[in-house]
C-alpha cells in the first residue's frame, strides 16, 4: 500500500508497476503528533496525513510538490520514516510540452526508485490497458435532469467520502465533482508512436487544472458551464489551506446560483458542525424547488535575617511564598487573579506576611515572575515563569530534568540540564487548549465542580474521545456526549486524556526524559495526572502545593541576589 | 504621540469615500519619510543605513507615483530582467509592510477577508489584497512572480489579474537544478522578455542586463564581506532595516544605488568598536513593530541581529556571460526553494560563519513554507550547538501578536543565553 495525496500522482503507472497505491483520506481524532513536528498552522489535511502514516502500514508514500504544506509533509516524513519508499514529484504549473518532458523525467525517476525498492518491474502493458479502459467514462454532469432530485457541484479541495456520502444521504446528485482528485481519471487511448511514458505525463497533466496550477482557465470555463445546470454549489476547503479561497472569492461574485462555502479539517467533530450548515443549505434549496424534505427529523527569622518573597501573578492565581535565608518557607498562599493584577499581588503579599507573622519592613525583597510580573510596582526585581519554574522545581525534586505545567491559560514544557540549567522551552499559550480554563468549561459543562472531575473521572469504566480541544467546540461535544447518555466520569475521563494528549505533544517538543515533575494548579488533579502517565509511559513527581512552585523559584532568584552580594 | 500613526488615522478617514486622496496621503506620507530619513535620521543610524533608509522609502514613493514603470513581484522574481526594462519592482511583502508603517494594516487585512479570501492567508498578501480592493494602491503595468516557496503568490498575483485586470506572468521554477530544469526556467525567461517587450515597447538589450548582473556580482561581495568584518564590529541595526535591506538584496539588486549602499556598508562596519552583545542570527521576517522585540532589538549593543536567511538566500557569483541561464540558476538554487534541508543548512552555515549565538525563528502566521520547518530547523541548529527560540506571531497585523507572550519567551531565552555564558566562564 503506496499512499499518495494528489491526482497528478503517475497512480497508473504505478499500478503497472504491481504497487497498490491509495489515495489518503483520513479522518483523524487529533494532531497531537502533526503538531509535534509540524506547525498547528498547517492544511489540517497535510496533518492527518501525518498522523494516518503513523497509524497504519503503509509501504511509503508517493507525494506531488503541491504546496508548501505538503513539501513541509515530506521533509517531515523523510526524517521519522528513513526505510520506507518516500517520493515526491516536482509537479509542473504548465501543462506544456516542455513541462511534460520533466514531469515525465521524474515519473522516471519514480519508478526507477521504486524498482530498486521493492524489485517490482513496469509492465507497459498494464498502462495502457488502464489508459484504454479509462477512455469510456461518462460525465455525470451530462446525465438526464431529474425535478425531483437536487443536482449539485462539488467545488474546492479535497474532501473526505464522508462530505460526499452526507450529500448522496440527504438524496442529491453531485453532478460534478472540483475537488483534489474528487473527479474521475481519464485518459484517451495512448497516441502511436509516442513513448508511452511521455504520453501518459501530457494526459495526466491536462486534467482538469486545480487551483495550483499556473493556467486555470479551462476549469473557469467549466465551473462555468457546469455550474448553470446546478441548483447550487458547495465550496469546500480545508482549515488552513489559503490557495482555494482566492477562487471562492471570485466565484462567488460571479456565479448566480446559491453558493454554500465549508471548512472542515478531517475530524469527526467537524463534521458534525457541518452536517448541521450542509443540511440546513440543501433543506432550503429543496425549498426553492419544491422538493420534500427526506428526512424531517434531522435537527519564619531572626533580628538581621534575610527573608524574601516570591510572588507569581499568573493569568487565573496569583501564589507567594515568604523564604528565610535557610530556603525555608515561612508560609505561602494562592488567591485568584482579579481584574487588577497589582492589586491581587497586594493582598497576597500581606496574607502570606500575616501567616509568616512578618512586617513589611522586615522584607529583604520582593521578586515577581508571571504574566502579570511586570505590574507589580512594589516588586524589587522580576524573573520570568520559565526561569522561576525550573528553580523552584529543582527545589522540590533535585533530579527533575523535564517540568510540565499546566497553569489557568497556558501550559509549557522546561527542559533542564544535569545541573538545572533551562535548555529548552515550549509554551502553548495561544488558547485555552490544554489549560486550566478549558478543565473549567469541561466541568461547568458537566455540572460538576472543577475540585470534583479528578476523583470522577478515576470511575471511568469506559473510553469516551473528546477530539476537539478548542474550549467551543469541545463544550459542544460534550453536551453531545451527555445527551448520548454517557457516563460523567467517562466523559470526565475524556476531557483528561485530551488534556494529556496535548501535554504529551509539549513534552515530546521539548525532547523530554524523566524525571518528570508536574507544576501548576492543574497538578492537583488526580484525574489529569494518572492520564498523563499513562500517556507518557512514566511517572510524574508531584509536590504538595504544586501551585506555588514559580514563586518557591522567585524567592530562590531573590535569595540568591543576596548570596552574590 | 506616534506621528505615523496620527497620519494613518487621517488617511483612514479618506479611505472608504475618496481613495484617490488616501493613496495620494500615501505617497506624500513616504516622500516625506525619505526626507525626513535623509536629513533627519536617528543619530544612532549608521550612514549607509540612512542612505539605504531614505531611498528605500523613495523608491517606493516614485514607484506608486509612476504606475506606469512599476511592477509588482515576488521578492524571487529575476527583478534583474525587469529593471534593464526600467521597471521598478515592488513585492508584496514590500507594500504589506510600509501600509502597515501607517498602521493601516487592520483595515485592509478587514477588508480582504470580507471578500472571501482565507483568515488563515499570509497576512502580508491579505493587507496587500485588501489595499488594492480598497482602491488605495494604484495598478500597476504588470506582475511577475514565481513559483518559489510562497503558496500565496500564485494565487494572489492571479486574483489580481482575474479582478483587476493586472497582467500576470508566472515563472514556474523546479525545485532542484538540472540542465534541462535550466533550460525549461531559460525559456519562460525568453517567453517573459517578450511579454517586457510588449508591455514597455522597449528593446530586450542583454548587455544591460550583463551589466546589471555586474552590479549585483560586485554588491554581494561588497555585502559577503562587510558580514566578515561584523563579526568582530557591533553595527547598530534595527528589525526595519533588514527588512530594507530586502529592497537593496532582492528587490532593487544589480542598480547602481544598491551598489553604492554595499560599498557604504563595507567601508563603514570596520569603523564601529567590537560586538559584545549576543549575535543573533534571524530566520524569516522580521516583525519590526512588535514593542518588546523592537526594546531588545532594536539600536542595542546587549543584542543584535547580526544576519537572516532571507537577505542571504542566494550569494553564489553569477555568470555575467550567460545572463538568462544564472537568473534561471538563482531561482532554482535559492535556498528557499527545494526541500527544506536545504534551508536548513544555509542557515546554519551560515550562524556558523558570522558567528551567531543563537538563532530566532519568527514564526510568521499565515505561512506555512516557514513555520512548516521551524521544528526542523531547530533540531538541525541543536546538532550544531546553536540553540533556537520560536517565536510565533504576525509580522503585520498587530493584533494577532501578543505580547506578553513574545516577551516571556524571548527574555526567558535571554536567560537562557546569559546563563548558559555564566556557566561556560
Ligand atoms: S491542489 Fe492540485 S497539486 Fe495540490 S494536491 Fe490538489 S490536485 Fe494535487
Ligand atoms: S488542502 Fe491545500 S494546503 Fe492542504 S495539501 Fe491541499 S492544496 Fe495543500
Ligand atoms: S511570509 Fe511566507 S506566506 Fe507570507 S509572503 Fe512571505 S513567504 Fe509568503
Amino acid at each position: 500500500m503506496i499512499g499518495y495525496v494528489c491526482k497528478y500522482t503517475p497512480v497508473e503507472v504505478l499500478r503497472a508497476m504491481g504497487a497498490d497505491p491509495v489515495l489518503m483520506e483520513p479522518s483523524v481524532n487529533d494532531f497531537n503528533l502533526a503538531d509535534t513536528l509540524l506547525y498547528p498552522n498547517i492544511c489540517s489535511y497535510v496533518k492527518s496525513v501525518l498522523e494516518d502514516a503513523a497509524g497504519k502500514d503503509y509501504e511509503g508514500f508517493v507525494l506531488t510538490s503541491c504546496c508548501d504544506s505538503v513539501r513541509r509533509l515530506y521533509d517531515v516524513l523523510r526524517a521519522r520514516y528513513p526505510k520506507k519508499f518516500l517520493f515526491m514529484l516536482d509537479l509542473p504549473r504548465f501543462a506544456s510540452d516542455a513541462a511534460a518532458g520533466l514531469y515525465a523525467g521524474q515519473i522516471r525517476k519514480m519508478m526507477e526508485a521504486y524498482a530498486a525498492f521493492s524489485g517490482r518491474q513496469f509492465d507497459e502493458n498494464v498502462l495502457r490497458e488502464i489508459m484504454l479502459c479509462n477512455s469510456q467514462y461518462r460525465h455525470p454532469e451530462y446525465e438526464p435532469n431529474d425535478p425531483n432530485v437536487l443536482r449539485i457541484a462539488l467545488v474546492g479541495n479535497r474532501c473526505s467520502n464522508g462530505l460526499r456520502n452526507l450529500m448522496q444521504n440527504c438524496g442529491v446528485k453531485i453532478v460534478a465533482d472540483l475537488t483534489c482528485a474528487g473527479a474521475e481519471r481519464e485518459f484517451s487511448p495512448p497516441a502511436e508512436g509516442e513513448d508511452l511514458i511521455l504520453n501518459y505525463t501530457k494526459q495526466l497533466l491536462k486534467q482538469m487544472p486545480c487551483l495550483r496550477m499556473g493556467d486555470i482557465s479551462a476549469r473557469q470555463r467549466h465551473i462555468d458551464e457546469v455550474v448553470s445546470q446546478t441548483d447550487g454549489v458547495i465550496y469546500h476547503t480545508v482549515k488552513f489551506c489559503d490557495i482555494y479561497s482566492y477562487e471562492y472569492s471570485t466565484l462567488h461574485r460571479r456565479i448566480s446560483v446559491p453558493l454554500l462555502k465549508i471548512e472542515t479539517d478531517t475530524t469527526p467533530q467537524c463534521a458534525g458542525q457541518i452536517r448541521t450548515r450542509v443540511e440546513a443549505f440543501l433543506e432550503s434549496l429543496a425549498a426553492a424547488k419544491g422538493i420534500k424534505p427526506v428526512d424531517e427529523k434531522q435537527k519564619q527569622r531572626g533580628e538581621n535575617s534575610v527573608t524574601v518573597v516570591g510572588i507569581d501573578s499568573g493569568s487565573t492565581s496569583t501564589n507567594a511564598v515568604v523564604m528565610n535565608e535557610k530556603k525555608e518557607i515561612l508560609a505561602s498562599g494562592s488567591i485568584r487573579t482579579g481584574a487588577k493584577t497589582s492589586v491581587s499581588a497586594e493582598k497576597i503579599l500581606n496574607d502570606v506576611l500575616k501567616k509568616a507573622g512578618i512586617a513589611r519592613t522586615d522584607v529583604s525583597m520582593i521578586v515577581s515572575t508571571g504574566y502579570g510580573r511586570v505590574s507589580i510596582p512594589f516588586a524589587d526585581k522580576s524573573v520570568t515563569e520559565i526561569s522561576c519554574h525550573a528553580k523552584g522545581a529543582r527545589y522540590f525534586c533535585p533530579h527533575v530534568r523535564t517540568i510540565l505545567d499546566i497553569g489557568g491559560q497556558d501550559s509549557k514544557a522546561i527542559r533542564l540540564s544535569e545541573t538545572g540549567e533551562v535548555e529548552d522551552f515550549v509554551m502553548n499559550d495561544k488558547c485555552a487548549a490544554g489549560t486550566g480554563r478549558f478543565l473549567e468549561a469541561m466541568a461547568r459543562t458537566l455540572e460538576l465542580d472543577i475540585s470534583e472531575l479528578g476523583p470522577v473521572s478515576l470511575k471511568s469504566q469506559e473510553t469516551v474521545e473528546i477530539s476537539s480541544m478548542c474550549t467551543v467546540f469541545a463544550e459542544s461535544e460534550v453536551i453531545s456526549l451527555i445527551a448520548q447518555n454517557k457516563e460523567k466520569a467517562d466523559i470526565a475521563k475524556g476531557v483528561h486524556r485530551a488534556i494529556a494528549g496535548k501535554a504529551c505533544s509539549l513534552l515530546s517538543r521539548v525532547g523530554g526524559e524523566p524525571t518528570y515533575m508536574m507544576t501548576g494548579g492543574v497538578a492537583k488533579n488526580q484525574g489529569v495526572v494518572q492520564a498523563v502517565e499513562e500517556k507518557l509511559g512514566a511517572k510524574l513527581f508531584l509536590c504538595k502545593d504544586p501551585e506555588i512552585v514559580g514563586a518557591v523559584g522567585a524567592a530562590l532568584f531573590g535569595l540568591e541576589s543576596f548570596e552574590k552580594a | 504621540m506616534n506621528v505615523a500613526r496620527t497620519y494613518g488615522n487621517v488617511v483612514r478617514r479618506q479611505i472608504a469615500d475618496k481613495p484617490k486622496t488616501a493613496s495620494a496621503m500615501i505617497r506624500t506620507g513616504l516622500y516625506l519619510e525619505s526626507f525626513r530619513c535623509a536629513h533627519f535620521a536617528e543619530k544612532k543610524m549608521p550612514k549607509a543605513y540612512r542612505f539605504l533608509n531614505s531611498k528605500a522609502v523613495g523608491v517606493v514613493a516614485d514607484a506608486l507615483s509612476h504606475p506606469e514603470t512599476y511592477a509588482w513581484t515576488n521578492i524571487f522574481a529575476p527583478t534583474e530582467l525587469l529593471q534593464t526594462f526600467g521597471l521598478s519592482c515592488v513585492s508584496v511583502e514590500c507594500l504589506a509592510s510600509y501600509l502597515s508603517g501607517f498602521w493601516l494594516e487592520d483595515y485592509f487585512i478587514d477588508r480582504a477577508e470580507d471578500v472571501g479570501i482565507s483568515s488563515t492567508l499570509c497576512s502580508y498578501h491579505k493587507n496587500f489584497i485588501g489595499a488594492v480592493e480598497s482602491g488605495v494602491l494604484p495598478l500597476p503595468r504588470l506582475g511577475v512572480t514565481t513559483s518559489v516557496t510562497c503558496d500565496g503568490n500564485i494565487g494572489t498575483f492571479r486574483y489580481m489579474e482575474q479582478r483587476f485586470g493586472v497582467k500576470n506572468f508566472i515563472l514556474d521554477i523546479p525545485q532542484n537544478w538540472s540542465p534541462e530544469a535550466e533550460r525549461y526556467v531559460v525559456e519562460q525567461l525568453r517567453s517573459l522578455i517578450q511579454v517586457l517587450e510588449n508591455a514597455t515597447g522597449r528593446k530586450y538589450s542583454e548587455d544591460a542586463l550583463r551589466e546589471t548582473i555586474h552590479r549585483e556580482n560586485e554588491s554581494k561581495a561588497h555585502f559577503s564581506s562587510a558580514l566578515k568584518k561584523r563579526i568582530s564590529h557591533s553595527y547598530p541595526n534595527t528589525m526595519t532595516l533588514v527588512l530594507f535591506l530586502l529592497l537593496a538584496t532582492h528587490l532593487n539588486i544589480g542598480s547602481q544605488w544598491v551598489l553604492d549602499f554595499f560599498r557604504m556598508l563595507d567601508e563603514e562596519i570596520g569603523t564601529y568598536p567590537p560586538d559584545t552583545g549576543k549575535r543573533l542570527f534571524w530566520v524569516h521576517t522580521t516583525p519590526y513593530s512588535q514593542p518588546t522585540l523592537q526594546s531588545y532589538l532594536n539600536y542595542n549593543d546587549k543584542c543584535s541581529i547580526v544576519c537572516d536567511d532571507f537577505n542571504l538566500d542566494y550569494m553564489e557569483e553569477m555568470d555575467e556571460t550567460h545572463p538568462l541561464e544564472a537568473l534561471a540558476r538563482k531561482m532554482i538554487c535559492n535556498i528557499y526553494n527545494g526541500s527544506f534541508e536545504r534551508k536548513a543548512q544555509a542557515c546554519v552555515k551560515y550562524a556558523k560563519e558570522y558567528q551567531c549565538d543563537a538563532a530566532v525563528e519568527f514564526c510568521h502566521w499565515g505561512c506555512k513554507q516557514s513555520a512548516g520547518g521551524a521544528i526542523l530547523l531547530k533540531e538541525e541548529m541543536r546538532k550544531a550547538g546553536i540553540p533556537m527560540l520560536i517565536l510565533h506571531g504576525d509580522s503585520v497585523d498587530r493584533r494577532n501578536n501578543h505580547d506578553g507572550q513574545i516577551r516571556t519567551r524571548f527574555e526567558a531565552f535571554l536567560e537562557m543565553l546569559n546563563r548558559g555564558q555564566e556557566a561556560t566562564e
